[in-house]
C-alpha cells in the first residue's frame, strides 16, 4: 500500500525496491523531507529507488543534491537510483548537469520496475 | 550557500514582497507573501502568467522557458534562504524584457548583497563529487548569459542576466 508523506508517496515493489512519486516539486522546500523518507526506506532494507517524475514541474539544485545524497547512500550497497517518466522541466536539469550519466532513465515506471525486479 | 548563520527552512521570516512589472502594459502589480512557500509558488505562477500572455519570443521554446524559470527559481530560493535583509522588510522585484531570441531578466532586492563573482569561483573550486549543496549559483551561471549582480541604488542590488534560445548549457558536475 502506498505511504503518503506531505510531498511524496512511497510505493513498495518488493523488499528491496520502492517507487517514490515525487509529485509537483523536489526543491529547497521539501528536499529534507525527501532525504528523511529515503533514509527510512534504506533502514528498512530498501536498496533500489525508482523516482517517478511524471508530475514534477520543479527540480532545483537542492532537490538534485538530495538525489545525489541518496545515490551515495545506496551505491555502496549495490543499490540503484533510476528516473522514470521524466517531465520536461526535470529533463532540462538532467541535461544541464549531464546526470543521465549517473541515473538510468526509463520512459515509464513500469519499464523501470521490469528492469529492476 | 551565501551566508553563514542563515535561518533554517522552518524558521519564520518576515513577509517577502514581489512586484511584477508587466512588459506589455508596464502596469505594476504588487504581490505580498507571508511564507516561503508562497514566494516561490508565486514566482512560478508569474512565469506561467508571462507565458500565457505571450510575452516570450516565438523562438523561445519550452526548454528555454524552463531554463529561465530555473534561473529565477534558484535566485529567489537563494534570496529567501540566505540573503541578509537586516532590519528591512524583504522586497524582491522581478522584471523581464524579451529581446529577439533572448529574454533579459532583472531581479532587484533590498538585501545587503554579496560578491557573486567571488562566490561563483569559490563554489566552482569546491564542487565535490555528486555535490549535495553549492550547485544553485553555478546552475544560474550555466544557463544564463551576461550574468551580473551589483548595487544599483541605495539599499538595492540587482541580478541581471539573459536566457537565449540558442544556448546549450552545461554545468560540469564531477561524477
Amino acid at each position: 500500500m502506498p505511504v503518503s508523506t506531505m510531498s511524496f508517496s512511497v510505493e513498495p515493489v518488493n523488499q528491496e525496491t520502492v517507487i517514490i512519486r515525487i509529485g509537483k516539486a523536489l526543491d529547497f522546500r521539501n528536499a529534507s523531507e525527501f532525504k528523511s523518507a529515503c533514509q527510512d526506506q534504506v533502514r528498512k532494507g530498501v536498496r533500489n529507488f525508482i523516482l517517478d517524475f511524471s508530475d514534477t514541474g520543479i527540480l532545483d539544485s537542492t532537490g538534485l543534491g538530495s538525489i545525489f545524497s541518496l545515490y551515495r547512500q545506496v551505491s555502496p550497497l549495490e543499490g540503484q537510483v533510476v528516473f522514470a517518466s521524466v517531465s520536461r522541466p526535470v529533463q532540462v536539469v538532467v541535461q544541464l548537469t549531464r546526470t543521465y550519466k549517473v541515473f538510468r532513465q526509463f520512459p515509464t515506471v513500469d519499464a523501470a520496475r521490469e528492469a529492476l525486479v | 550557500m551565501i551566508r553563514t548563520g542563515a535561518p533554517s527552512l522552518g524558521t519564520p521570516r518576515p513577509p517577502v514582497s514581489t512586484y511584477h512589472l508587466s512588459c506589455s502594459d508596464m502596469d505594476a502589480v504588487t504581490y505580498r507573501f507571508s511564507d516561503l512557500n508562497a514566494v516561490i509558488e508565486r514566482v512560478h505562477t508569474l512565469v506561467d502568467h508571462w507565458k500565457a500572455e505571450g510575452i516570450f519570443p516565438p523562438v523561445f521554446e519550452d526548454d528555454t522557458l524552463h531554463m529561465l524559470r530555473l534561473a529565477i527559481h534558484e535566485w529567489v530560493a537563494n534570496l529567501v534562504q540566505h540573503a541578509d535583509f537586516q532590519d528591512r522588510e524583504p522586497q524582491i522585484l522581478i522584471d523581464i524584457v524579451p529581446n529577439g531570441k533572448s529574454v533579459h531578466c532583472a531581479i532587484r532586492d533590498n538585501s545587503a548583497g554579496f560578491d557573486l563573482d567571488t562566490n561563483l569561483r569559490i563554489r566552482e573550486s569546491m564542487l565535490e563529487t555528486l555535490p549535495e549543496r553549492g550547485m544553485g549559483l553555478l546552475m544560474i551561471e550555466a544557463c544564463t548569459e551576461h550574468l551580473s549582480y551589483s548595487r544599483v541604488e541605495r539599499g538595492w542590488h540587482c541580478l541581471e542576466f539573459s536566457v537565449s534560445a540558442d544556448q546549450d548549457p552545461w554545468l560540469p558536475i564531477p561524477f
